[in-house]
């Protein structure tokens, strides 16, 4: 049962540049039914005025998509600033560009994370790692993935997995099953559906690709949703989280996050739950 | 549990050119470990002369992917070239046309009344799935639900393809649960990077068909759900991605991966 509904940032990028952007939007996003967000940067603002404008409006900030270099390298601010948006979830929104496809590469990542993981948690918090569809590639010459390397490598205890429901799918991998997998190690799930967009269907492209298969709102695609919320339910998931990157209806996000908070309603604790 | 392997054999399309190319080839599929096989077409012979070969090679038909035009329109060529091949499913590989909810009725209706006479001669009519008919057509549900929902269970059934399935973003396991009973052949088809680790000009690895369990679909589950529901017959299909640009090499991969579920 999802309690709160929480939005990633991202999907309003073009709409939270200033402080009197963010006020409005933020204001807009409480009226369709989120009252929680992830940060993907604070635009033109500093954390600290962001997190004003979010406890103005009545929105939690549930975690971060932070820099990375900005963490390893500044760990004062990057404490100062989680704290400022009172969220202990400090997390990169992947890190495919730092391992490559190599067993040495996803392993001094590894390592990288885990100490900086070990820093963080000094001070509360936890590093949490976003990913995408690449994560699922072999590693060269090997036949485990690099999402198992990751899986198994990062510190259950002072890092957790903000796992993405479409790139999952996307990579072809069972999302109900790598939620049970990660049982206790899921902070922020991130809600987003895969399926045909508004463009129409045509044939497939040179690779076969079907380019037209992508983000869609939540319930307009084919992700098994009922399963889904089950398995997060079981997996003790803190933290939903709505992330829509393109493909919008008439081109406003705000349109999509609420077709998709709709839908997500009969997963929402009712009255009748109440009692 | 697999008992028996079979291929799609779409998968070898460009081998079947002539009696002799079948020939061999379908020997090589038995010595790789398939012992059945799905036609896509009867290739440069007829399809009697394919079932003695594929008789004379230890290759059992599964079903077919045949012409729904001449189910239609010459029931007893349909009805003579299947008894030749020795089997009951008698399948298209696909309709294109569902893009409304009218479009899909229509066609729902046309496959209703061919599975109607085919029946009679004891035959059913089998879907296989693509990616579209995952797309949502009337509000929140997709040309696919009609299927399911339209379709005489009695007298067709699916061939439910897990890759084309698991592209358009659904739960393969939670279609085979749901499609108890209906699926006489499950088409094994992974995704996930291809070893050919194609690369675009943007520099984005392609997530395409690849060899089974070289991808990321949960085949235990699949496997499972698959033993559960009773799923007759269970067919390889590799579309493209070679390894090698060789189709007998990643139908060897797909084979070896799948022995520890027979």
């Amino acid at each position: 049962m999802i309690k709160n509904l929480g939005v990633q940032l991202y999907s309003i990028r073009d709409y939270i540049k200033t402080a009197e952007d963010i006020r409005l939007s933020f204001k807009k996003l409480k009226d369709i039914g989120y009252s929680e967000v992830q940060t993907a940067g604070s635009g033109e603002i500093s954390y600290e005025e962001m997190a004003e404008i979010a406890k103005e409006c009545g929105i939690k900030v549930q975690g971060t998509h932070y820099k990375y270099s900005t963490m390893l390298e500044d760990l004062e601010k990057t404490v100062r600033e989680h704290k400022a948006l009172g969220t202990n979830l400090c997390g990169v929104g992947g890190g495919m560009r730092y391992m490559g496809t190599t067993r040495e590469g996803v392993e001094s990542y590894i390592k990288q994370v885990n100490k900086l993981a070990d820093r963080l948690y000094e001070h509360g918090l936890k590093f949490t790692y976003h990913n995408h569809h690449r994560e699922f590639n072999r590693l060269d010459g090997e036949d485990i993935s690099i999402m198992d390397m990751l899986v198994e490598g990062l510190n259950p205890e002072k890092t957790s997995f903000v796992l993405d429901t479409f790139w999952v799918a996307t990579a072809g991998g069972d999302v109900c099953q790598w939620i049970e997998k990660l049982k206790g190690r899921i902070d922020i799930i991130h809600l987003k559906d895969r399926g045909f967009t508004t463009v129409d269907y045509g044939a497939p492209d040179e690779r076969g690709r079907l380019i037209q298969l992508d983000y869609k709102e939540i319930g307009k695609g084919n992700l098994n949703w009922d399963g889904i919320m089950k398995a997060c339910e079981k997996a003790g998931v803190k933290y939903y989280c709505v992330e829509h990157d393109d493909y919008f209806i008439d081109n406003d996000p705000f349109k999509s996050l609420k077709v998709s908070a709709d839908f997500l309603k009969k997963y929402m604790r009712g009255i009748e739950n109440d009692r | 549990m697999i008992k028996n392997l079979g291929v799609q054999l779409y998968t070898i399309r460009d081998y079947m050119k002539s009696a002799e190319d079948i020939r061999s080839n379908f020997k090589k599929l038995r010595e790789l470990g398939y012992t059945e096989a799905q036609t896509a077409s009867s290739g440069e012979v007829s399809y009697e002369e394919l079932a003695e070969i594929a008789k004379e090679c230890g290759i059992a038909i599964q079903g077919t992917h045949y012409d729904m035009d001449i189910m239609e329109n010459d029931l007893e060529k349909a009805v003579r070239e299947h008894k030749a091949l020795g089997t009951t499913n008698c399948g298209i590989g696909g309709f294109w046309n569902l893009n409304t909810p009218e479009e899909t009725k229509a066609f729902i209706k046309r496959a209703n009344d061919i599975a109607d006479r085919l029946f009679e001669h004891g035959i059913k009519f089998t879907y296989h799935n693509h990616s579209h008919e995952f797309k949502k057509i009337d509000g929140n549900i997709s040309s696919w639900d009609m299927l399911v929902d339209g379709l005489n269970p009695e007298k067709t059934s699916f061939v439910l393809d897990t890759f084309w399935a698991a592209n358009a973003g659904a739960d393969p396991i939670y279609w085979i649960k749901k499609l108890a009973g209906r699926i006489d052949i499950l088409h094994l088809k992974d995704k996930g990077y291809t070893t050919a680790r194609h690369v675009t000009q943007d520099n984005e690895i392609i997530l395409e068909i690849t060899e089974v369990g070289s991808g990321n679909l949960n085949w235990d589950g699949i496997i499972k759900a698959a033993g559960e529901t009773g799923v007759k017959h269970y067919c390889v299909e590799q579309d493209r991605n070679f390894l090698s640009g060789d189709p007998f090499e990643s139908l060897d991969v797909s084979a070896k991966f799948l022995k520890k579920y027979m």
